[in-house]
């Protein structure tokens, strides 16, 4: 395979820095899961791109666990989710002030 | 240019616009969608990098999973009377953390990278399920267990309390 490792180490950047300003910037708590969502997949892209240098295929690995504990994250803030906006009856972090009701 | 630097550089624009445009669409469900094109463009990059295995995982997975999981929290949680929330907040620290962490990233991939050899093709899936079970089966059993405990745990929280 003859593509250069550094645009996907670049994209992997460009992905990490894009979810950051979505997490930062957006007041839906479910775009803030899309942003943690664009993160992980650029640490992913990361583990994949060293790991393409690696004969053990460690980064592989480490990214087959990534992609699970990213699928328990989105499962686990999900369901907070939908307790928070049963109570809050919306889901906009601003409003989001209170721990105990 | 032969094919696959047309292939690759399709993925890349696609991965690269969808994470823009998850940034500039006002509506979540577009939001999901674009995050869709995204985790797929990737899956295609995964397989251009040599991991197969993991392009597979991240279809099944990702693209399969957890946007049906989005899609349903979006579904529930919509407002009902059809308005949008107001969608941005924070707008000058935000640009401010993505320049500079772009930046920083950028430079110390420029610096760093070049000279990363190449591998030749290899029998992936066995080599990672042998490995699995030997050296990072420790690992492998605690996140079976922590899927265990995810999948009970979510189910719980997500349970219309009656009290």
């Amino acid at each position: 395979m003859s593509i250069d490792p550094v645009y996907g180490l670049g994209l992997s950047a460009f992905l990490f820095s894009m979810g950051l300003l979505v997490i930062i910037i957006k007041r839906n708590a479910i775009f803030v899961l899309i942003g943690i969502e664009l993160i992980l997949n650029a640490a992913n892209l990361n583990f994949v791109v060293f790991s393409s240098a690696d004969p053990a295929n460690t980064g592989q690995l480490f990214g087959v666990f990534s992609v699970v504990l990213a699928a328990a994250e989105a499962a686990i803030a999900l369901a907070i989710l939908l307790n928070i906006f049963k109570f809050y009856k919306s889901t906009d972090l601003h409003q989001l002030n209170r721990l105990k009701y | 240019m032969m094919l696959i630097d047309i292939v690759f550089y399709t993925f890349f624009l696609l991965a690269a616009l969808a994470a823009v445009g998850i940034l500039i669409t006002k509506n979540v469900i577009h939001a999901a969608f674009y995050l869709v094109v995204c985790l797929i463009s990737l899956a295609g990059l995964y397989v251009l990098f040599d991991a197969t295995y993991l392009a597979v995982v991240q279809l099944l997975v990702y693209a399969g999973g957890v946007i049906v999981l989005l899609a349903f929290g979006i579904m529930i949680t919509n407002r009902s009377d059809g308005q949008l929330l107001s969608s941005s907040h924070l707008l000058l620290p935000g640009i401010l953390a993505f320049g500079g962490v772009l930046v920083l990233f950028t430079i110390f991939t420029v610096k760093f990278s070049p000279g990363i050899p190449v591998n030749p093709d290899s029998d992936q899936v066995q080599q990672m399920g042998i490995v699995f079970m030997t050296d990072y089966l420790l690992a492998f059993e605690l996140i079976a267990y922590l899927l265990l405990v995810v999948l009970v745990g979510a189910s719980y929280l997500a349970k219309s309390s009656q009290s």
